[in-house]
């Protein structure tokens, strides 16, 4: 069972995929390397898509597309309400980023969400988005009033909730992702014929695909919740 | 598994940030862009075509007005004419009316002359037979005044008794 074992560490461990050798040699890590990948692949199909939109008679592609982009500013108004705008651009790449990090394993490739520095670093952003919303839209003394709503008893916990809904955004994310990435291994490892192929629509496609519409709609809700009623 | 490489966590945060701002230009930019454009462009049609609209009514109205306008019109000419031609009608049948009681007063009276011309013919006619006859008895020539006086009065008596 020597070879099971080297499996999982394999699958838990973040490579550093190459080291800068400056100051001492900083570790480019895998994720960060597959990152890049998918940011180049997203931006040349962006480019791709969009360098000849039509207003009049537009095609199939730009369709879809719209209906995509009207979906996710849709989603956006929902959750937010009427501040909508600045957000559903960062809620749109933050999904395709999530998304395609976590379905990146069916090519081959380790996920970037696998590494809980990925996951936390979007966590932080999110972290960021709905505080950084709170208090730009109700301005300082509002925002620090928000805390202490419904009723001021309960701010310990609205205070507590700055470090945890980050901090479960961050480990929800993680935990799914290397978890579905670890039994993908343990298959591959056990049955390397068929079953592989069919678990991976379950645990890449769909579960991938979930925690990214989890994170998403958390990152929406958590922000609408500080903004919301302002009105 | 559980280690947080600030490395990876500050150039994740910072792919995140250029991947927002590509997206926020190329994607979602550029495709909302379209879309409010396409808004616009709609609802600048719809403006257009209901002032359009609003147009062809007012014309219409118009057209309807000018139309029952000219009806009117119509029907007055046709009155006036109407009245008109009754009027030359009725001058014309009286005209022809006093011509036919005049050419009938013309007629009967001149039918009148004749017969009292004619009735006085046969009453000398008459009487000259008269008298011949009676010359006839009475053998002798009644041709003088006294005579005449006699036949004529005996001729009125038979007029009177007929």
């Amino acid at each position: 069972m020597g070879g099971l074992k080297e499996v999982l560490l394999e699958a838990m461990a973040n490579e550093t995929a190459f080291t800068i050798p400056i100051f001492g040699g900083i570790g480019i890590s895998q994720s960060v390397v597959v990152s890049w990948l998918i940011m180049a692949v997203l931006m040349a199909v962006t480019l791709l898509l969009t360098h000849k939109l039509k207003v009049r008679d537009p095609g199939k592609v730009q369709i879809a597309l719209e209906c995509a982009v009207n979906f996710l500013n849709n989603f956006a108004h929902n959750n937010i309400g009427k501040h909508w705008r600045p957000f559903a651009p960062y809620l749109g790449t933050v999904a395709l980023y999530i998304g395609f990090s976590n379905i990146i394993a069916i090519f081959g490739l380790t996920p970037p969400t696998k590494d809980v520095s990925v996951t936390a670093a979007l966590a932080a952003m999110s972290l960021c988005v709905i505080y950084g919303a709170q208090f730009r839209y109700r301005g300082l003394v509002g925002g620090m009033k928000e805390f202490a709503s419904p009723v001021w008893i309960l701010a310990p916990i609205n205070l507590m909730e700055v470090a945890v809904r980050p901090l479960a955004l961050c480990m929800r994310l993680f935990g799914n992702i290397l978890g579905a990435f670890i039994i993908m291994e343990l298959i591959k490892y056990l049955m390397p014929v068929g079953v592989p192929a069919v678990a991976s629509i379950y645990f890449d496609l769909f579960d991938g695909l979930i925690q990214m519409a989890v994170f998403v709609f958390l990152t929406a809700i958590f922000t609408g919740e500080g903004i919301k009623e302002e009105e | 598994m559980l280690e947080f490489h600030p490395v990876t966590i500050v150039l994740t945060i910072v792919n995140l940030l250029i991947l927002y701002a590509f997206f926020r230009k190329f994607l979602f930019g550029r495709v909302n862009a379209v879309m409010e454009q396409r808004k616009a462009m709609i609802e600048k049609d719809l403006s257009e075509a209901e002032a359009e609209n609003d147009r062809a009514r007012q014309l219409q109205a118009e057209y309807e007005a000018k139309l029952s306008g000219a009806d009117q019109e119509a029907a007055q000419i046709m009155a006036d004419a109407k009245a008109r031609a009754e009027r030359a009608y009725e001058g014309r049948m009286a005209q022809a009316q006093a011509d036919a009681d005049l050419l009938t007063a013309e007629a009967r009276a001149r039918i009148r002359s004749e017969r009292e011309a004619m009735l006085r013919g046969a009453k000398q006619e008459v009487a000259a037979l008269a008298i011949l006859a009676a010359s006839k008895v009475a053998q002798r020539s009644m041709d003088d005044n006294d005579d005449r006086a006699l036949v004529d009065s005996f001729l009125a008596e038979v007029g009177e008794l007929r």
